[in-house]
């Protein structure tokens, strides 16, 4: 007997009456995940989960352009959460606003909240500094960006401008700093040669030092390795699972899989909206939207 | 862009995905057709028929081992996610299943071979009927098991999971009234004992049938509805 699949993509349909597939509400999912036993067994033992910032009503301009619309979503402590979505849906000016980087251009405008807890301040209030904000929020970009200088000042920059002079400190910290980006064993005895000297992945790694030495609590990274071959994408994404233990991670990738590997949460963004936000294990299997199922599928075109 | 449901921006994953179904619909298709016909042969006590089913299982074995290369390949080259992850996973141990089914069939086949006279006999038993009603149950079972997984029709698949239970009903009942008659009339146990076996066999077909039923209700929603039973004792 001959059979053919009865639709030829078993995605997500509008009527859900027909034969084909049935579409789950997100209500539906979520009523599984908290009432069915799946969910449960599936979930791994999670520490107490404790938030580590809040982001409430977020809207954000460009001038006239509304880049963020409404946006609303808690991030977890010690935890990595993926941004994910097709280019120019916001991801990247989502992450930016954690640390004020859209300050340092004219006409942009901040509507909303981000609480940062246990201090429970607004970091977009105006009476917050930026600069302080970026040294509790760092940040690692696409391209490996090392300023002009020594592999130890580069590191030891943060340091020196929250005043630190003591010679003894800023060479223990950059020195921790280092090994917790996986790099002193390899620059240990080259500090003083140019940033620029180390290979792609190794800068990167330095720029990691570099937003570490000032012990930040939160670090945005925004397609950390877009620009690195795969063994040095994986040290980075090694490196990422280790930090959480210290510090909550913010992550923007095109790249799923990568997603997949370093991320407990995932947040979908489309249009400057967040459109879907859950567990990583959860979006990557049975997301509850269809346009989050269109994406990750490769089905947006 | 749009959030319509189009096939994949990639044309090729739409191809490899279609062409995976269609192979392990096809199997689905071959396993029917043996297993109607290991029943026919069993009924007519059809030795030359029997070994025709033991032959054709090897082209079932053969279409396992290009699906599970097809989909090895999926999995490696297009990292299928969300629906299609479903997809892929779905059939993967759909193939199983209906490899299994299989080798199910095969044994009923296998059992008329070694009948004492091929089982010309047979139609003197009693519970031979009752037999014969058993395996075009189990039959319907399958058929209705492989429409649901093709047209992803969950109401289909819910009414062939529900009837399983009708299936070990028939089943239990059968292999009560063998071994009855089996006391009842001993020179037929040799006959017997064989048939005990292909009751068996007819019981494992159901199972795998119902597991077919559950991978339909993981692909559409994303619900693992196996093992309940297992499930509420750990719930408990």
């Amino acid at each position: 007997m001959v059979r053919h699949f009865h639709i030829d993509n078993p995605t997500m349909k509008n009527d859900s009456s027909t034969a084909g597939v049935h579409i789950p509400s997100a209500r539906a999912i979520e009523s599984v995940g908290a009432g069915g036993f799946r969910s449960d067994l599936l979930r791994s033992t999670s520490k107490s989960s404790a938030i580590k910032a809040e982001v409430r009503g977020l809207d954000f301009h460009y001038g006239g352009f509304r880049a963020l619309k409404d946006v609303s979503m808690q991030v977890q402590a010690n935890e990595v959460t993926a941004l994910i979505g097709p280019s120019g849906c916001g991801k990247s000016t989502f992450l930016r606003c954690f640390n004020r980087m859209h300050d340092l251009y004219p006409g942009s405008r901040y509507d909303g909240e981000i609480r940062l807890y246990p201090d429970d301040v607004n970091l977009l209030a105006p009476d917050i500094d930026p600069v302080e904000t970026r040294i509790r929020i760092g940040m690692v970009f696409q391209k490996p960006n090392p300023f002009p200088k020594s592999i130890f000042e580069n590191v030891a920059y943060g340091l020196r401008i929250t005043g630190e002079k003591r010679r003894q400190v800023i060479h223990e910290k950059v020195e921790k700093a280092l090994r917790d980006a996986a790099l002193w064993d390899e620059v240990k005895d080259r500090l003083h040669q140019p940033a620029t000297s180390l290979s792609g992945g190794q800068q990167q790694r330095l720029c990691i030092a570099r937003t570490l030495a000032t012990e930040p609590e939160i670090v945005l990274f925004d397609e950390p390795t877009s620009a690195l071959d795969p063994i040095a994408t994986a040290s980075i994404e090694e490196l990422i699972i280790e930090l959480k233990e210290r510090v909550t991670i913010l992550i923007v990738t095109h790249n799923m899989q990568q997603a997949g590997r370093v991320s407990r949460y995932t947040a979908f963004m489309y249009l400057g909206e967040l459109v879907e936000f859950g567990e990583t294990s959860r979006i990557f299997t049975r997301p509850a939207k269809r346009e989050t199922e269109n994406y990750i599928t490769g089905r947006f075109g | 862009m749009s959030t319509t449901d189009s096939g994949h921006t990639v044309k090729k994953f739409d191809e490899e995905l279609a062409s995976l179904r269609g192979v392990v619909l096809r199997m689905g298709g071959l396993v029917e057709e043996q297993l109607r016909r290991a029943l026919k042969v069993l009924a007519d006590g059809d030795a030359e028929g029997a070994l025709d089913v033991i032959k054709g299982d090897l082209e079932i074995d053969l279409i396992e081992l290009r699906s599970d290369q097809e989909i090895a390949q999926l999995l490696a080259r297009r990292s299928p996610l969300g629906v299609d992850l479903r997809t892929v996973l779905m059939l993967s141990k759909s193939v199983t299943d209906i490899e299994r089914i299989g080798d199910e069939t095969k044994k009923v086949a296998r059992i008329c071979v070694r009948l004492p006279d091929n089982g010309r006999e047979l139609r003197t038993l009693p519970y031979m009927h009752e037999m014969q009603v058993l395996g075009e149950m189990v039959s319907r079972q399958l058929a209705g098991a492989l429409d649901a997984l093709a047209r992803l029709d969950l109401a289909r698949a819910d009414e062939i999971r529900r009837n399983d239970d009708a299936v070990d009903a028939a089943c239990n009942s059968l292999l009560d009234h063998i071994a009855g008659h089996m006391q009842e009339a001993p020179h037929t146990i040799p006959a017997a004992v064989l048939l005990l076996f292909a009751t068996r066999a007819l019981e494992r077909i159901g199972d795998h049938t119902k597991n077919l039923t559950q991978y339909a209700v993981y692909l559409v929603e994303g619900r693992d509805v196996r093992h309940r039973k297992a499930v509420r004792a750990a719930r408990a």
